[in-house]
């Protein structure tokens, strides 16, 4: 990070984003349509809609959720079921997956109503796991661990989906609307008034803030938007069964938000491409890359708590003069 | 309708393997406030690693378990030193993280030294059995139940009679205070931490005994199971760990015998989140709310 700011490339990126997403954009066609790589694109954004949720709870709320891989579990289930079973289209299910994980999330921050810190983090996982249990043992709706085949992809019109190029520009749009939608809320008054509960939740209450809502509207969004990453997982991959949703994915989402720096969109998209790529230049670990993410993970949260491109590289709120 | 005392015997031997766990839990938390998540491959390691050396000694049982002990020691010590000193003074769940990752380097150690596939459990223990009414009772059992009393009498000692124990309680009161008073904290953490894990060594060569199977991916569970335990007796109390093991055993018992044992994790976890949201200090817990 010290090269890179040396030779002053960051600022003038910081100026000029919209190149790098125009070469994202364009990336498709650099890549001539190579599947694996693309397959690989398609997953970053995925990763990058799943931090931009889960940082409205852990960096902006500071609230501990170790189960959002369960409301991400919730969308594709939501989504999927309606498409094999009630023969909904793909468009029809996605307000539907987003509402149905936005019910999980609220159930789910109703705890940390009472419990802080620790506990909130064991609850939530333990709600990931009834969630993950549910799924599997109520066979007459989910058909249980043998998972749900056979998922139709979306189509608009009479193009159906089929090669990766469309399913890589919808996963990038999902992306983009959930980053813009985070921007949004991170600069309004419930963002502020989130971090103030972050900081510190007496000092918030006593200036007004509704502690009990902010938080539950932040599990609440960071769930929906999970759902909706949920529904387009389901459809890209056409088969979904519970253990594509496990406590160890959560928690990749949660180390890419600590590595990339909690409280930071940017932040967050760093930790997610680099997290994401990260296992696929590594195959040949095998076994021992879990071990890399553990000592990763012990070692940021001991030498660089906020992350690559954390809280503090934030440009802060400015109060923009009225009229 | 016979079958429920031996259910419930089977439940609160197991109650008491969890209450070991959650006990080791429970100190950590007490003194160091923080939730160690590793603490469930720490038994796992030292279960595979009682099974290790018992092999080597025809299958000795009380090798495994002194194994089991010494290795869980040594593995807290190692962790306090590597996971929990340097994140001791920084925001709430650094700890946690840490702990997770540990968690995970823990896990595939394991899978490299032991291999992915479950192993059964071959130490011998005497075949002795009793009935009483209906009801089977193995010297098993009975030994479990044994050490578990033992053990908890022999660490309410420590607690309450030793120095050590005082400035276990002093820091578990307040760090910085105790610190000022002369106590070594960092001696406070590392006694703790070994005395749990090796605690959790402990019920990892007991229960895997008992099962009669071991495997790598046991050591989440346990730890989640135990956190449940530490959860209903009330984090901190030495008393409250027992009791809400064997608790925990008796409703799993009842709920896979009744229920259905697919949903008897489900269950455990409602009754997790349940007792967290109307009583958070548990059943026997007192100062586990001011940090919530």
């Amino acid at each position: 990070m010290r090269l890179l700011s040396s030779i002053k490339i960051t600022p003038w990126l910081g100026k000029h984003s919209w190149l790098l997403l125009i070469l994202w954009l364009i990336l498709p066609i650099l890549l001539r349509n190579r599947s694996y790589w693309m397959h690989i694109l398609i997953m970053l954004a995925v990763y990058v809609l799943l931090t931009q949720s889960l940082n409205l709870v852990l960096g902006l709320a500071g609230q501990l959720q170790l189960g959002h891989a369960a409301c991400f579990g919730i969308g594709a289930y939501v989504a999927g079921l309606l498409m094999v079973d009630r023969g909904f289209s793909f468009w029809s299910t996605l307000p539907l997956a987003f509402l149905g994980a936005a019910l999980v999330g609220i159930l789910m921050g109703l705890p940390s109503l009472r419990v802080g810190g620790d506990y909130l983090g064991v609850v939530t996982l333990g709600f990931g796991e009834i969630v993950r249990l549910l799924l599997t043992n109520l066979m007459s709706i989910t058909r249980g661990p043998m998972g749900l085949l056979n998922i139709p992809g979306p189509s608009i019109g009479g193009f159906v989906f089929t090669s990766k190029i469309p399913y890589f520009y919808l996963a990038t749009a999902l992306a983009l609307f959930t980053w813009f939608v985070m921007q949004r809320i991170m600069n309004s008054k419930v963002g502020l008034q989130l971090m103030a509960v972050r900081t510190d939740e007496q000092c918030a209450q006593v200036l007004g803030v509704n502690k009990g809502f902010v938080k539950l509207f932040a599990f609440c969004v960071s769930a929906a938007f999970a759902g909706l990453g949920g529904a387009f997982y389901a459809s890209y991959f056409s088969f979904i069964s519970p253990d594509s949703f496990l406590f160890i994915d959560s928690l990749i989402v949660l180390l890419m938000v600590i590595v990339g720096g909690k409280g930071n969109l940017i932040g967050c998209a760093i930790g997610a491409c680099i997290l994401g790529i990260a296992p696929e230049l590594f195959r040949f670990l095998g076994d021992y890359r879990m071990l890399i993410y553990g000592l990763l993970l012990t070692t940021m949260v001991i030498y660089k708590p906020v992350g690559i491109w954390g809280l503090d590289k934030r440009k802060f709120n400015t109060i923009r003069k009225m009229g | 309708m016979l079958l429920i005392y031996q259910q419930l015997l089977n439940g609160l031997v197991v109650g008491i393997g969890y209450a070991l766990v959650g006990l080791g839990f429970s100190m950590i938390f007490g003194v160091m406030r923080v939730i160690n998540f590793a603490h469930g491959n720490v038994y796992m390691v030292g279960a595979f690693a009682g099974l290790t050396a018992a092999k080597y000694c025809g299958g000795n049982f009380y090798v495994a378990i002194v194994t089991g002990m010494v290795v869980g020691a040594l593995l807290g010590l190692i962790l306090e030193r590597l996971v929990f000193r340097p994140v001791r003074h920084m925001e709430t769940f650094a700890g946690l993280l840490t702990s997770t990752g540990a968690l995970f380097a823990l896990g595939i150690i394991g899978l490299l030294i032991w291999g992915a596939l479950p192993k059964s459990y071959d130490v011998h223990v005497p075949n002795i059995s009793w009935e009483v009414g209906n009801v089977t009772i193995y010297y098993m059992q009975v030994f479990m139940m044994v050490v578990g009393v033992l053990v908890m009498l022999a660490l309410w000692w420590i607690v309450s009679k030793t120095s050590i124990g005082i400035a276990i309680r002093a820091s578990a009161h307040s760090t910085t205070i105790a610190q000022l008073m002369g106590v070594n904290v960092n001696r406070v953490t590392q006694f703790t931490l070994a005395i749990s894990s090796a605690l959790a060594g402990l019920a990892g060569v007991l229960l895997s005994t008992y099962y009669g199977l071991i495997s790598v991916s046991v050591g989440f569970n346990a730890g989640i199971k135990a956190f449940i335990a530490a959860v209903i007796g009330g984090v901190g109390s030495i008393f409250g760990s027992l009791i809400g093991g064997i608790l925990l055993g008796l409703i799993e018992g009842i709920a896979s015998g009744y229920v259905s044992s697919g949903y008897r994790d489900a269950i455990s976890f409602f009754i997790l989140i349940l007792v967290l949201m109307v009583r958070p200090v548990g059943l026997f817990g007192q100062a586990a709310t001011q940090k919530m």
